[in-house]
């Protein structure tokens, strides 16, 4: 069984595993990167553990843009200690402000396969958030364009704050109508194909 | 310098021996030993220092030092109860003070001596009085060692402590604040301004480069017999220290630090209170600066992982407290995983990462939290 742990903003992405593990179910409930993940790979997989950005603790006076690297390193890190085989993660790109936290993000994959050992990692910036990729499960062109991807959810009939909405969007989708310009969601799904051990089916996606 | 410490039946130190670097920083849960272990190492300078004080005829003192009685809590020799002890090893010796019965064989315990010790002083529970052991020093090489402890200041300075106005401070005596918390800011000053005009000036243009707002400092007389810290703003207010801000009054506070008489030992409590993120590493490179200049060591408790950032991981120290064992101190470079940990974390980010507030078990036992 791989075990991997996932890294993300909050409930979406997490689904049950947002809360501290002291708080959460026996049988915490799908976020919608483990909903994607299960596109990817059906099973032989189960998520262990997760962690909240905010929750990696980043104190040094001026740390800036440092710190999606770090992030990274330090997510990895956990992971390994924690004996996981995969780490996955998204990084909401949250507007083109923060547009050197791609950079940073992909400086820290590579740096960590450089080294090699420890867990594979699959993990992508989401331009401009998470919902963005939800949209682009639904066969939305040009949802990396919108600038509040979450307004528009519920034209696809996920609500914004609603992850469970999504996560069953995601199920009953599946990868086959992503459009091409979902450039960061495909991107991650290449790589959690490769992580997690996993072939592409055809016409699965890039619809 | 102070480079073992160890205290027994000492406030919650059941039995604690900690390393120690020329600056270090206690860090840990509320409640788990880090003013005690402070507490502790100023009342063994104190005594030590008090021993051996040469009198005006340059005889040296004998001394009578009471701890608190274990059983009655009474101050005064104790009647019965466990061993009490504070020693330390400095360079080239140890020094103990011992309250008990054991046999003075016993009183090193986990602490190996190469050199000399210099000297005891105990109270076995059948004697009447004190006894003292090589109370006087024997040797230059003892005297050497007792320099090492001549003297130890403690800080946890207050903001109002700091505004109150107080009185100067005479030519001849030494310039030391009148208490712990930073009563006397004032008289510190106007002392330093008499006698190090340049020491003024600097403190005047690092407050200047990190307070912008500032354009100079004086010492005003409040009273006919008192004074008080003033700040020019660059507006051309005047800022008496009763309403300058926090920030300002525990810099000003620190930063006199270096220029008043120095201590063989400088113990300070949360240096962190009341400071600017920023602020905090100019702070610590203050304290580094004293260690420097003077050879003063400087001891630190903190709950800041700011102020841990700014230090080096063989001068951090973890302080936990177990309800049987008491207080137990654990270099934080020695806890399991550290040099994997500390290639991702800085120090104090290190410490956040792993504690728990509690028993700190993550941190000390090399487990995930």
């Amino acid at each position: 069984m791989i075990r991997v742990i996932v890294a993300g903003e909050g409930s979406n992405e997490l689904g049950g595993f947002w809360v501290e593990a002291e708080f959460r179910a026996e049988a915490p409930e799908p976020g919608v990167i483990e909903a994607l993940l299960r596109q990817v790979r059906r099973d032989g997989w189960q998520v262990v553990d997760a962690l909240r950005w905010t929750k990696l603790p980043k104190l040094q006076v001026g740390i800036g843009k440092k710190g999606e690297e770090f992030n990274v390193q330090r997510a990895f890190h956990h992971a390994r200690k924690r004996g996981c085989d995969v780490l996955v993660f998204s990084r909401d790109r949250d507007g083109i402000k923060f547009a050197h936290r791609e950079a940073e993000i992909e400086r820290a994959i590579e740096a960590l396969s450089a080294v090699g050992g420890g867990p594979a990692v699959a993990g992508a910036v989401a331009i401009e958030r998470l919902e963005a990729w939800v949209l682009a499960i639904a066969g939305v062109r040009r949802s990396e364009d919108l600038r509040r991807p979450e307004d528009h959810l519920a034209d696809i009939g996920a609500p914004a704050k609603d992850t469970a909405a999504m996560v069953a969007l995601v199920e009953n989708r599946g990868l086959a109508a992503i459009p091409e310009d979902a450039r960061s969601f495909l991107k991650w799904l290449a790589r959690a194909r490769e992580a997690m051990g996993a072939q592409a089916a055809p016409g699965d996606e890039a619809g | 310098m102070i480079t073992t410490f160890q205290a027994k039946n000492y406030g919650c130190l059941v039995d604690v021996t900690a390393q120690l670097t020329p600056i270090h920083a206690f860090i840990g849960p509320n409640d788990s030993g880090k003013s005690t272990l402070l507490h502790g190492m100023r009342t063994l300078v104190q005594l030590a220092g008090e021993a051996f004080e040469l009198s005006a005829e340059g005889q040296w003192q004998p001394f009578e030092p009471f701890l608190r009685d274990p059983l009655s809590g009474m101050n005064g020799p104790p009647r019965s109860g466990p061993e009490q002890r504070l020693a330390c090893v400095v360079e080239g010796a140890a020094y103990v003070f011992k309250v008990g019965s054991a046999d003075w064989n016993e009183a090193f315990g986990a602490i190996s001596v190469d050199g000399p010790y210099v000297a005891t002083a105990l109270r076995p529970f059948d004697r009447p009085s004190w006894v003292l052991r090589s109370a006087v020093p024997e040797s230059p090489e003892h005297e050497a060692v007792i320099r090492q402890l001549a003297a130890a200041r403690l800080v946890r300075f207050d903001p109002d402590a700091l505004r109150a106005p107080s009185g100067l401070i005479p030519e001849t005596s030494s310039v030391g604040f009148l208490d712990d918390r930073g009563r006397g800011l004032g008289g510190v000053y106007f002392a330093i301004r008499n006698r190090n005009d340049d020491a003024f000036a600097t403190i005047v243009k690092d407050v200047r480069k990190h307070f912008p707002t500032v354009k100079g400092l004086r010492v005003k007389a409040v009273t006919s017999g008192e004074v008080a810290l003033e700040a020019e703003l660059t507006s051309g207010v005047h800022v008496g220290a009763n309403r300058m801000s926090e920030g300002l009054l525990y810099y000003l506070a620190f930063a006199a630090l270096r220029h008043i008489d120095p201590v063989s030992l400088l113990l300070v409590e949360e240096p962190e209170n009341g400071l600017h993120p920023a602020r905090i590493a100019e702070v610590v490179r203050v304290l580094r600066a004293i260690v420097e200049d003077t050879g003063t060591q400087v001891i630190l408790a903190t709950h800041s992982p700011l102020v841990v950032n700014e230090l080096r991981p063989e001068e951090v120290s973890v302080v936990t407290r177990d309800p049987v064992t008491g207080t137990k101190v654990t270099r934080i470079h020695e806890t399991p995983d550290f040099a994997e940990r500390a290639k991702i974390y800085a120090l104090g980010e290190l410490w956040i990462a792993y504690a728990n507030g509690d028993d700190e078990r993550p941190l000390l036992s090399g487990t995930e939290p």
